[in-house]
């Protein structure tokens, strides 16, 4: 069989200008209707933000497994919620499968106010998931200043994004810093607002009704195969301050 | 929550359906075997990549993920007609310029779809059987023997047909 000859059978084979008028109408509806969801999920408050802030900490290069990362889906329930107190060890142990090292207060005066066990998943470019897995989000305030703790556990193996900022014994804390940019839909990025999004200086998010601006810093560990990160947004805290954070509640275990 | 907030705006995707919607068809056309299914079978590949505004290295990255959820789509489909038992192909002469061509394409379409892909993917499309096997998440000594099979299967239909 030649297949010179079913190339070109396949080669008149063509979408009509309906078909293809009509797979353009559907790709703008679904621009518009993401468009719609993304400024939801920026106006649903401060937990989906931090969300995205925590995948940014991760770099999409790396995923050994299985291919590329598409994206890092969050959510929880309502009875996830943790109020002032951290629950009982067998509690979170029971919910997440396995027991972080958290604490309710650190000595520059964070005390926590809540948070919540969060279901999660990595999902591959063509959305196939890739794993599932449990983790804990808690924030932390002092004098109206508010921080956050991440606990995950995950197989899926990436590159940590950020410059080594300290080693205790065989963990290594990574501080990372960059500016998160909250722009309303159909804003059009400048060549500068291109260039820095290129670097990966600025991460953008569509959907606020004003262009906002935030300065994200982060300590990120692992110990155990659980990856901590503590993450703070327009933060008054100093990286030193941020890092002595992170030893103090490693020294705590 | 996405990963990347890279949106396709309206005229990357015009561009992205000019630039790759009629190959998409012919791959999608060669899985399913029906102009109405593979028109279907694209629209829905682009609508998954607005959905995930995935993050491409260059054009031919683009070009892989996208011939990777078009060929996703068709399985699915495939499997959906399995399940109801549909079929409905298209008349292969009505669409073909010579009955050459068409014997070619029926051929073709009558071979199982894992090698359909992979014929349509190296010999149409122009893919090593190493970026096929990156597209189809396979090895590439599972692509060259598929395309090995699916030769002999061209080969003896071909001389059946002839004999005939």
């Amino acid at each position: 069989m030649n297949f010179d000859t079913l190339a070109s059978a396949t080669a008149h084979l063509t979408l009509s200008p309906e078909a293809r008028a009509r797979i353009l109408e559907r790709g703008r509806a679904q621009i518009n209707k993401r468009a719609a969801a993304n400024a939801a999920s920026v106006r649903i408050g401060r937990t989906a933000v931090l969300a995205v802030v925590l995948a940014m900490l991760i770099s999409v290069t790396a995923c050994a497994t299985s291919g590329k990362l598409g994206s890092w889906n969050s959510f929880s329930f309502f009875t996830d919620k943790i109020s002032r107190s951290l629950p009982s060890d067998a509690c979170i142990e029971r919910r997440l499968g396995y027991l972080p090292e958290l604490t309710e207060d650190f000595s520059n005066g964070f005390s926590l106010i809540g948070g919540s066990f969060i279901h999660n998943s990595f999902t591959g470019e063509a959305g196939e998931i890739l794993e599932k897995f449990m983790g804990i989000q808690l924030e932390y305030e002092r004098d109206g200043e508010r921080l956050n703790l991440f606990a995950n556990l995950y197989k899926t193996r990436f590159e940590p994004r950020g410059e080594t900022a300290a080693i205790i014994g065989e963990i290594e804390l990574r501080y990372h810093s960059y500016t998160g940019k909250f722009v309303p839909l159909g804003y059009e990025l400048t060549a500068q607002d291109k260039a820095a999004e290129k670097s990966g200086e600025v991460i953008f998010s569509y959907g606020t009704d004003e262009v906002e601006l935030h300065r994200i810093q982060s300590v990120c560990w692992e110990k155990g195969g659980v990856s901590y990160c503590l993450m703070q947004t327009d933060s008054s805290l100093s990286r030193e301050e941020l890092i002595n954070m992170a030893q103090e509640l490693l020294n705590q275990y | 929550m996405l990963f990347s907030s890279a949106r396709p705006s309206g005229d990357e995707l015009e561009e992205t359906v000019n630039t790759y919607s009629e190959a998409l068809f012919r791959l999608c056309f060669t899985m399913l075997g029906c102009r109405a299914d593979a028109e279907d079978a694209v629209s829905d590949c682009i609508v998954r990549y607005i959905e995930r505004s995935p993050q491409f290295r260059d054009a031919e990255h683009k070009k892989a993920w996208l011939f990777r959820v078009a060929s996703n789509i068709c399985r699915d489909r495939l499997r959906e007609r399995a399940r109801h038992k549909l079929i409905a192909l298209d008349d292969i002469s009505e669409l073909c310029a010579s009955s050459e061509e068409g014997r070619a394409l029926e051929l073709l379409l009558g071979l199982n779809e894992k090698y359909r892909e992979v014929i349509h993917l190296h010999y149409i499309v122009g893919y090593s059987t190493a970026e096929i096997a990156a597209i189809m998440h396979i090895s590439p000594a599972a692509v060259r023997k598929r395309l090995q099979y699916a030769r002999e299967q061209l080969k003896n239909e071909y001389r059946k047909e002839s004999e005939e």
